[in-house]
């Protein structure tokens, strides 16, 4: 008590600094509760309440239609399938990039991750010019046995390939540090000790990349799971997933009640696979973190004679370079087609000029011009706020980093991370019913719906843009924080400049991937969007119908050079680890 | 005046106790060395001093000011951790002038003092780091980043960094650990210099007494949670308060007690290398034996002879008779060599046992031969008892 | 240099976000005096633009008219039902006899007696809403649609009498492309032709056959290509691409290539069950919206849309019989197109009552049956979820030893 001045001091500081976490965390939880949990609880009362009285009835009744149920054993089926394609086309590239190095092998996995991030509408419209029943391949192929290969509508196997193409990048980017991971001297002891190529391979290889391949798959079946725009054009009637089905009650025969049953079943579903998504991922940062890195990423010799080694290598880069245009070919070909005149005396830049053209706006509901100008806005906006929210989130993880110091562990901290969690399992088809119907009444609704599918695409990127944050988080050493403090530093400025200059990395690639995903967002854009608030993607899938492909692949080709710039400036950026 | 005082400091850590009413004095100007074995919460004091941790109990006072209610901010604590962290994204101009920056700010945020707003104007924070750069030779480094130089030049930019706010205290935890041997003992000695130029008030942590060696003022051992024993270096190694504390200073030919026993004048004491009997006056509580390498010596057939004679518990003889083999013979200086035996008993509890002995006597180094047998013979007057 | 950079990027995506809001409070500021929706194949080929003539018409700015165009009639009641409380459409065009049973029940329009409607047949008043909530515009069969180019009674000679019985025997199904009826208005008219074809029994109701219309569908279900709407179906007829010659349009369609490009190798053909062409009729109408926003000048539109002025374009426009007794038909017209005089009209079988209580039915038997091609129910699936989940604890478990 003999010096005041100081203590009042330190208090103003740690009573600024609650203040400021304070706000924080109120603006998050106000922001998650009136966007997310409200409508959530919308969604609820739609599935649970009838005439004011609960009831379990419309819950069962959708539960138990055949037509719901089929949908569910299509989701869980066509999800198992890709995911079981994309293991088996993807661990040999992986493979392929860990161990060996070559020039171009960074540029190479990232344009590999390309499609993931490629707008679903685009990656649809490329199918159609590649393997639909008039294209290329199916030409050639009918050229030579007279019977088409693919047969892409209505066929359980154009989904399947669609999805694998989309996930195909996933199981890539997650098992190349698994195989790096592997430890060397552990095969070469065994086969120093006689084991077999096989037993070595369950025995030893396996348990070191099992943990990486389970989230991986686990990754790959929720995305699959809650895949929307392909299986809507594919599908027909068909096949068709939780998500198109809720699209279909709710936009379609407008049932809000079985949607908003049908919603929950998916919701349930995708809380399992995300929270065991969860606890495998853990494991694998455990396992990553408890190992050195081994010194050398020597070849695995599968067999000691040396032709059989040279023909294991040979069918490696066969088939790497076979995935690797299986990846690229869809965007290529959209490329090419936008260039393509439908008549003969058509001009190659008939969809380019088009897009300047109003000859659509009635069938857009705006012209194309104003519906790139709509995907560009959309995207900085949903970039922006998910930035901002995201550094929140990380700026109160962080502060319970530092009490952790005093050996307490608080309460609202773990609620925000639990918190954050739930919109991770929400498909967006979910995330956009809820939205409406919360709002739809609403004169926000009515009359800027814009800023709804600004806020769905918000929540939609707010997982990756966090786990991608928190990543480069977590590589701060916190004695640097000590340092800073002991320094004079207050918690803010700390914040300001070391932590967020340190995370700077990691921040853009949050950006990039954010403004990526609102770019070719399609489901709860399609689910929102009405007249002129309509976006790219939106405009490519009104058009796919259209006697000419040129004009929509001329909008798509414009997504894909957009994106292709974002993933050039994540190759920049040096950012290894990705989170999906 | 004492300058520092840690008093009645509680630390639990998981339901137990790392460090349990520890209490420290320290003069202005002093260069402490902290010595201890690694995870004996030397590093958690230092945090609690700092302030980055928060004790269970206990005050910490600066000049008679409690600051223990202090953030880290406001208590003026140069930290240096082990691991050599320097900001990544600031060059080493800017690592140093990070904490002159910080406090210029909060300063003029809080009250306009003219002088100390000067003292930390542009021109003000330029003067600081060329001086405090020159003092730590980094002088050519200033605009290089971290990931550009070396881990002793990161230490030194680390100790700029710390010193050049001008702390009233400052902490270093073990500052060579990661540094490469042949740099450690310039920049021990730089460290030591910079603090007598400086007169900062310094706590030094370590685990190795060498290290201390080199540039301790006055040295605290801690262990099981408190300070065990301070003083000055030599004062320790002549009267170490116990087995443990001569072990943690790294002395030669200790050995740990087994158990003891009082007997006709005298102290019968069952150590590895046998029981020994010490005439003494009373019973005393006794950790530890220590034998200098100086007085050891070769012991003729003769005295072997008696020795097995009168094992039958005649202590008269005050002289201990040790077998063993000659493990290794090394000129240790110029004219000393020290020889490496192996103790072999007779019973094989700790089967292996060293014993170092050190002799100026070159015609006896050149009699002798690796694995060959030998008895020594040692006073047990010359035994030091702690 | 950096602080300038990150100063004109917040400089720049604050021009962005401007320009955008800036456009937007033009649009809120050009409120539009009238706002119609309708599907976008509308008097679309070649093409007349009713807009602009309603505009001269009326006087009004062409610019004041908000045309919404939907992929397909079916968008157009769902897109009306979401807004009822809040409309914004003042005119419904393209809300056939079929989808009038959806729009009466979600009570998205008013009853409006035009003036016009003395030129139209009290029949097709009557077939299509005797309550008049929507005025027929055109008609028109819903028919099979070929390509003599590409199929023809020289490689198909079976088409000539053909029954829908026989499409599955002729294995013609596979050269087909229908409509999704829970999607599409013509795909409704078509699953009605079946069901009115074969009958169905859960209900009590025969047809012509006496037998289950499910069977028709379950049995052409892995060979038909199911379109979203009717101009995805046609476009993709027209590029060939899926290699399907024939579609379910209308009986009026071949009239389009006669009459542009004096083309008569496209024809259209019905199923001959009992000795008789059957066929359905679809009569589109249009509606006035309940609490519409700008309810005179739809009710001027209205009257406009079903007069002699615009019925005249009807025919070589919208390739439909016009509802209007005086509108101008041409003679190749009625030479290649189908006239529903010479058809049994297979709706006077089903009476709007059944449709009304059995339509949603219908649609939702129509999506089980089409989407049970996995033979696998949903018991299996979650079976299958607690293997996997088993298995994963397995695996784990044994690894782990």
């Amino acid at each position: 008590m003999k010096n005041l001045k100081p203590n009042s001091k330190i208090e103003t500081e740690g009573l600024l600094n609650k203040l400021i976490v304070g706000i924080v965390i109120t603006a998050l939880i106000s922001f998650l509760l009136t966007f997310f949990y409200l409508p959530l609880l919308k969604i609820l009362n739609f599935a649970l309440i009838q005439n004011n009285s609960f009831t379990f009835e419309i819950f069962w009744t959708t539960l138990t239609s055949s037509l719901n149920l089929n949908a569910l054993a299509f989701t869980f089926i066509q999800s198992l399938l890709t995911t079981l394609i994309c293991i088996f086309l993807g661990m040999p590239v992986s493979y392929f990039l860990a161990k060996y190095s070559f020039k171009g092998r960074k540029l190479l996995i990232n344009l590999l991750t390309v499609p993931f991030v490629l707008p679903s509408i685009v990656v649809l419209l490329g199918f159609i010019i590649l393997y639909g029943e008039g294209g290329i391949i199916n030409r050639i192929w009918i050229d030579i046995t007279g019977i088409p290969l693919i047969k892409l509508y209505g066929s359980i196997e154009g989904i399947v390939l669609a999805h694998s193409f989309y996930n195909i990048s996933v199981i890539i980017r997650m098992m190349i540090p698994a195989w790096e991971n592997v430890d060397q001297n552990l095969t070469e002891i065994s086969k120093t000790l006689g084991g077999k190529n096989w037993t070595i391979f369950w025995k030893i290889i396996f348990p070191q990349i099992k943990n990486y391949l389970i989230s991986a798959s686990l990754l790959i079946f929720t995305y699959t799971f809650n895949s929307f725009a392909i299986v809507l054009y594919l599908g027909e009637v068909k096949y068709q997933t939780l998500e198109v089905r809720i699209f279909k009650l709710m936009k379609n025969t407008l049932n809000f009640p079985a949607g908003a049953s049908l919603g929950i079943i998916q919701l349930f579903f995708n809380l399992v696979i995300i929270i065991l998504y969860i606890i495998f991922e853990k494991k694998t940062r455990a396992m990553a973190s408890g190992k050195e890195k081994p010194f050398y990423h020597e070849k695995i010799e599968f067999s000691k004679s040396n032709w059989k080694k040279i023909l294991v290598e040979i069918s490696l880069i066969i088939f790497t370079v076979f995935i690797i245009i299986f990846s690229i070919s869809p965007m290529i070909a959209v490329i090419v087609a936008s260039f393509k005149p439908n008549t003969p005396d058509g001009s190659p830049f008939w969809g380019y000029m088009s897009l300047l053209s109003k000859d659509y706006e009635s069938l857009l509901g705006a012209s194309p011009l104003r519906l790139l100008l709509n995907t560009l806005s959309f995207a900085l906006l949903t970039t922006l706020i998910t930035l901002i929210f995201s550094i929140g989130i990380v700026f109160i993880l962080r502060n319970r980093l530092q009490r952790l110091n005093n050996y307490k562990k608080p309460f609202i901290e773990n609620i925000i991370s639990l918190a954050i969690i739930l919109p991770m399992g929400t498909s967006s088809i979910t995330l956009a019913m809820g939205l409406f119907l919360q709002l739809k009444n609403s004169a926000v609704f009515n009359n800027n719906v814009w800023i709804l599918i600004v806020l769905a695409h918000v929540l939609i990127c707010i997982p990756f843009a966090t786990r991608s944050i928190l990543s480069a988080y977590n590589r701060i050493d916190m004695d640097l924080l000590n340092i800073a403090s002991t320094l004079g530093a207050s918690r803010l400025r700390i914040f300001w400049k070391v932590e967020l200059p340190m995370m700077k990395s990691g921040l853009i690639v949050a950006g990039i991937f954010s403004f990526a995903i609102s770019l070719g967002e399609f489901g709860a854009t399609n689910f929102l969007a009405r007249a002129e608030y309509g976006t790219l993607s939106l405009g490519i899938s009104k058009l796919l119908s259209s006697r000419t492909l040129q004009l929509p692949a001329s909008m798509a080709s414009i997504l894909i050079i957009i994106t292709f710039i974002c993933f050039f400036l994540i190759q920049k950026t040096g950012e290894k680890d990705l989170k999906f | 005046m004492t300058y520092l005082k840690l008093q009645n400091i509680h630390m639990k850590y998981q339901n137990e106790y790392i460090i349990h009413n520890l209490n420290l004095s320290l003069e202005r100007g002093e260069l402490l060395i902290l010595l201890g074995s690694s995870g004996c919460g030397k590093t958690t004091l230092l945090k609690i001093i700092a302030g980055l941790i928060h004790p269970e109990k206990g005050k910490i006072f600066i000049e008679d000011q409690d600051i223990i209610e202090f953030s880290p901010q406001k208590r003026e604590i140069g930290y240096v951790p082990q691991s050599q962290v320097l900001f990544p994204h600031l060059n080493i101009k800017e690592n140093i002038a990070f904490g002159l920056r910080a406090r210029d700010r909060s300063r003029s945020l809080k009250k306009k003092d003219n002088n100390k707003i000067k003292e930390n104007s542009k021109d003000g924070i330029e003067q600081k780091i060329q001086d405090v750069a020159k003092l730590a030779q980094i002088e050519n480094l200033l605009t290089r980043f971290p990931s550009e130089i070396s881990g002793g030049q990161k230490q030194r930019v680390a100790l700029a960094r710390a010193i050049v706010i001008n702390p009233r205290l400052l902490l270093l935890d073990e500052p060579l650990s990661s540094i490469d041997a042949s740099s450690r003992e310039s920049l021990a000695l730089m460290i030591k210099r910079i603090q007598k130029e400086t007169k900062t008030t310094t706590i030094y942590v370590t685990h190795n007494q060498q290290e201390a060696r080199l540039i301790a003022d006055k040295v605290a051992i801690m262990y099981n949670g408190i300070i065990q024993q301070s003083g000055t270096m030599i004062d320790i190694d002549k009267y170490p308060k116990n087995f443990q504390i001569a072990h943690i200073m790294g002395q030669l030919n200790i050995w740990e007690i087994n158990s003891q026993k009082f007997d006709q004048g005298h102290l019968i004491i069952t150590t590895p290398l046998g029981d020994i009997a010490i005439a003494s006056k009373k019973d005393k509580n006794i950790t530890g034996i220590q034998i200098h390498p100086n007085k050891i010596e070769l012991a003729n057939e003769d005295e072997v002879i008696r020795q097995k004679k009168i094992l039958d518990l005649d202590f008269s003889e005050q002289i201990l008779i040790v077998l063993g083999k000659i493990i290794s013979i090394i000129q240790f200086k110029s004219k000393v060599y020290q020889i490496i035996i192996q103790i072999n008993l007779n019973k094989v509890e700790k089967p292996f046992n060293y014993l170092k002995m050190q002799t100026q006597d070159q015609d006896l180094i050149k009699n002798l031969l690796i694995n060959q047998n030998i008895a020594l013979k040692i006073d047990t007057k010359d035994i030091i008892l702690f | 240099m950096k602080k300038n950079l990150n100063f004109i990027a917040v400089i720049l995506f604050f021009l962005v976000i401007n320009s955008q809001i800036s456009v937007r409070s033009e649009i809120v500021q050009t409120e539009p005096k009238l706002t119609i929706y309708t599907y976008d194949s509308l008097l679309a080929d070649p093409g007349y633009d009713f807009i602009g003539a309603f505009a001269n018409h009326s006087g009004i700015s062409k610019d004041d008219i908000n045309l919404v165009l939907m992929s397909d009639a079916n968008q157009i009641v769902t897109q009306a039902a979401l807004e009822k409380n809040n409309p914004v459409a003042d005119v419904l065009i393209g809300v056939d006899n079929v989808l009038i049973h959806s729009a009466k029940k979600d009570n998205l329009l008013q009853k409006y007696d035009s003036p016009e409607l003395v030129n139209i047949s009290s029949d097709l008043i009557d077939n299509l809403d005797s309550e008049k909530y929507v005025l027929p515009y055109d008609f028109g069969i819903i028919a099979f649609y070929y390509d003599m180019n590409r199929i023809n009674l020289t490689t198909n000679p079976e088409i000539a009498n053909i029954t829908l019985e026989e499409i599955i025997e002729y294995d013609l199904d596979k050269k087909l492309i229908v409509q999704d009826p829970t999607l599409s208005s013509t795909g409704l008219g078509y699953l009605l032709w079946t069901i009115a074809v074969y009958g169905d029994p859960e209900i009590g109701f025969n047809g012509i056959l006496n037998q289950d219309w499910r069977d028709w569908w379950n049995a052409t279900k892995d060979d038909l290509r199911i379109a979203p709407s009717w101009g995805a179906a046609f476009s993709e007829w027209y590029e060939g691409e899926e290699n399907r010659p024939i579609m379910v349009s209308y009986g009026t369609s071949p009239a389009y290539s006669a009459c542009l490009y004096d083309d008569t190798s496209q024809v259209a053909f019905l199923s001959h069950e009992n000795g008789t062409q059957n066929g359905w009729l679809q009569i589109e109408g249009i509606g006035l919206v309940k609490n519409a926003p700008h309810e005179e000048l739809a009710k001027e539109f209205i009257d406009w849309f079903l007069s002699k002025d615009l019925q005249d374009n009807i025919a070589e426009n919208n390739w439909m019989y016009p509802a209007n007794e005086y509108a101008e038909i041409s003679s190749t017209f009625n030479e290649s197109a189908i006239d529903p005089d010479d058809v049994n009209i297979l709706n006077s079988l089903i009476s709007s009552e059944i449709i009304g209580t059995n339509l949603e039915l219908w649609k939702e038997d129509w999506e089980t049956l089409m989407s049970s091609g996995l033979k696998i129910n949903g018991y299996i699936s979650i079976f299958i979820i607690l293997a996997s989940i088993g298995s994963i604890a397995y695996i784990q478990k044994k690894i782990r030893k």
